[in-house]
């Protein structure tokens, strides 16, 4: 490809990789902590963001908070595995992984174990990759149809062409 | 110009016109076609849902208070910023209460109950307005319908020229000169409108999209979005108080309502933002649109009141015209496009205009077509791959949205990835069109059975609707739902004119040569 068209292309669409996305952040504190903090790509503060800490064993809600105006929460490491949920609303969620006390997480025994919600989400993703496949099957199908159609009435107005001749 | 330059510059300037045209009229088809059903988006997104499916009662007796308070007094709703949109707003009846991190929670103005929010699965006015401006396809369909405005304009220009420099036969005799006539008689009336509307369009799709050079340019390279540039001048933010954390009565939103209205009695007060609720810095902005200054505001000018929620004293008070000129030509701007706030005798005549761009844009396709044919010179059906592909597109579209609109009602609204089989069943039904248009040897009757079966789905759509949402005409009528009742009306007459004239097409290409020269062969029914 011309490297001038990349660099073209490149400036045209750099704007929405830049776009205004909300980004999750979680640190590790020396005091078997962890801060949690949420800000748009822009520098603009999360206020109002919901923060969910749910366990990976159960997906049982172990903490709950709305990010306060400094858009920062400071929260005591779960006994057990979990993941961190920064709740955008209208179905839109951030997770990252729960970061581990340095002493490791007391409950270990669940981490391996997958939820009903994952495992109804795993169902849910089966299902709409079936139906993509069949849809683009049934389109696929359809182009082909008309190309072999197509190509059937072209022979056939040829012959009466010649008939005609 | 010099006799030989001049007949050069028309040749070339024909030439260019019929091939660039016959590229980007298919595009501009489907961008008009679809643009005619966002035009009365606002209705069609109340039509879709069951949730907007309630009755109408006067909107001065609402009691907004208990219906927020009950909401926002949840200990998980945020305090800050919370967003109310009033009933009628965009035509929707319902009160809408959201914030940047909450679902929207919708009610019933007249009874406060909650209502169950389709948001997730009914997108028919947004799938209908997203296939207009392209944005079904992403960035790259955005861009792709924002060129075909430009070259579109290229078109409307380079059409006019040539009408001044070529004469063009008045009186033909034939279906092609029939075509011609049509083609350029419809852009003549369209025209100005057109160019104006591709003109806003192309602004919004390559305009802001493609400027990502001149934004890094002017910024030093620190942006490369143009809206984060434009935006603290569009939309400059309100400078935001800190909350106390002293609790404070606030005054009823009804008494702040009227307050507000008395402050500034030309603005339909649209929507309410409450900000640090129940504190003693507690505010509420109410803002609008004033439609004795169209053109002006509704977009990014957005006429405001801020009031204190404490004791209703004014804060500010902008007016439409406190903008900076700026603001007001962007508004002016997008106002031509989005025909923001006009009245529906208006929006019905743009959307006939654009019908008519349409037909001319079909026309225009018709007349190449028929040049084409006139190469085979009835000695063999003229069978052209662009011809079918054309027929497919636009008039295939109709069946497959017709269809749109009955499973609109047909699917279950619990049903899972819902909208996704929706959509795949509209554009592998236009896909079948093809595939009908491929196997039927003539056009016409292709055309025809298109026609037939869009008649009949326009027809049958008002009829699931009233089976399927439990309310029949007259209950819409008399329960005061006329947006909705406006809608099946509509797509019944639509099916009704689709049937008719699927039954007057000519059937073959010698009947459809008589069709279009009727006048000049008498008025026999004879072929």
């Amino acid at each position: 490809m011309n490297p001038k068209l990349i660099l073209i292309l490149s400036i045209l669409f750099c704007p929405y990789i830049y776009a205004h996305t909300l980004l999750l952040n979680v640190f590790l504190n020396d005091d078997n902590t962890i801060s949690i903090e949420g800000a748009f790509s822009t520098g603009q503060k999360a206020q109002g963001a919901l923060i969910i800490l749910e366990a990976l064993s159960d997906g049982k809600v172990l903490y709950k908070k709305r990010l306060p105006e400094i858009s920062e929460l400071r929260v005591k490491i779960p006994d057990e595995p979990y993941q961190v949920v920064l709740d955008a609303g209208s179905g839109h969620r951030i997770i990252k992984a729960g970061i581990e006390a340095k002493a490791g997480f007391k409950n270990k025994g669940a981490q391996n174990k997958t939820s009903q919600q994952t495992k109804e989400k795993n169902n849910a993703v089966l299902i709409t990759n079936i139906q993509i496949q069949v849809a683009f099957a049934f389109a696929f199908l359809l182009i082909i149809l008309s190309i072999i159609l197509s190509s059937r009435n072209t022979n056939k107005l040829i012959k009466e062409l010649q008939n005609a001749k | 110009m010099l006799e030989p330059t001049l007949k050069l510059f028309k040749q070339r300037l024909l030439r260019a016109h019929t091939s660039l045209g016959i590229f980007l009229s298919l595009f501009m088809y489907v961008c008009l076609f679809f643009g005619i059903f966002a035009i009365f988006l606002p209705f069609i997104q109340v039509w879709e849902k069951p949730s907007r499916h309630f009755e109408v009662k006067n909107t001065k007796e609402i009691n907004y208070s208990s219906i927020i308070d009950a909401v926002i007094s949840k200990p998980d709703f945020p305090k800050n910023n919370i967003k109310v949109k009033l009933p009628g707003y965009k035509n929707d009846p319902a009160l809408r209460i959201s914030h940047q991190f909450i679902e929207e929670e919708i009610f019933n103005p007249s009874t406060g109950i909650k209502q169950e929010n389709e948001n997730r699965q009914s997108k028919l006015a947004f799938f209908l307005n997203q296939m207009h401006y392209g944005q079904f396809f992403s960035i790259f369909g955005r861009l792709l319908f924002g060129f075909v405005a430009v070259g579109v304009m290229f078109l409307i220009v380079g059409g006019l020229l040539l009408l001044v420099y070529i004469k063009f036969q008045k009186n033909g005799k034939n279906q092609k000169s029939t075509f011609s006539k049509l083609h350029r008689n419809l852009f003549i009336l369209t025209c100005i409108p057109l160019f104006l509307i591709t003109l806003t369009g192309a602004l919004m799709n390559v305009g802001f999209k493609g400027a990502a050079p001149l934004a890094n340019y002017i910024s030093k390279g620190e942006k490369n979005n143009v809206f984060a540039l434009l935006r603290p001048v569009l939309m400059p933010k309100e400078k935001s108080v800190k909350r106390e954390n002293i609790n404070a009565e606030m005054l009823s939103i009804k008494v702040l309502l009227n307050k507000a209205k008395k402050i500034n009695p030309q603005l339909n007060i649209e929507e309410l933002t409450l900000i640090n609720w129940k504190d003693k810095t507690a505010k509420i902005e109410f803002v609008g649109y004033n439609p004795y200054k169209p053109f002006l505001n509704g977009i990014y000018n957005r006429p405001k009141i801020i009031l204190s929620a404490v004791d209703a004293s004014l804060i500010k008070n902008i007016r439409v015209l406190d903008r900076s000129w700026s603001v007001l030509l962007t508004d002016s701007l997008y106002f031509l496009h989005l025909l923001y706030g006009v009245d529906i005798f208006t929006k019905v005549f743009v959307s006939f205009l654009m019908l008519l761009s349409c037909f001319a844009i079909a026309f225009g396709v018709m007349h190449y077509l028929e040049k084409q044919a006139k190469i085979f010179d009835e000695k063999i059906p003229f069978y052209h791959g662009l011809g079918k592909f054309s027929l497919a597109l636009m008039i295939g579209v109709l069946p497959a949205t017709a269809l749109l609109f009955n499973l609109q009602w047909l699917l279950p609204f619990d049903m899972n990835n819902r909208i996704f089989v929706q959509q795949a069943l509209f554009f592998n039904v236009w896909l079948a069109t093809l595939t009908w248009s491929f196997y039927r040897l003539s056009s016409h009757q292709a055309a025809k059975d298109f026609l037939y079966l869009a008649g009949i789905l326009f027809i049958l759509a008002p009829l699931v609707h009233f089976k399927s949402s439990g309310f029949s005409a007259l209950d819409l009528y008399e329960k005061n739902m006329t947006s909705i009742l406006s809608v099946d009306i509509v797509l019944t007459l639509l099916g009704l004119i689709l049937f008719i004239i699927s039954y007057k097409l000519p059937n073959t290409r010698k009947e459809s040569q008589y069709f279009w020269n009727k006048k000049h062969q008498g008025l026999s029914n004879e072929p």
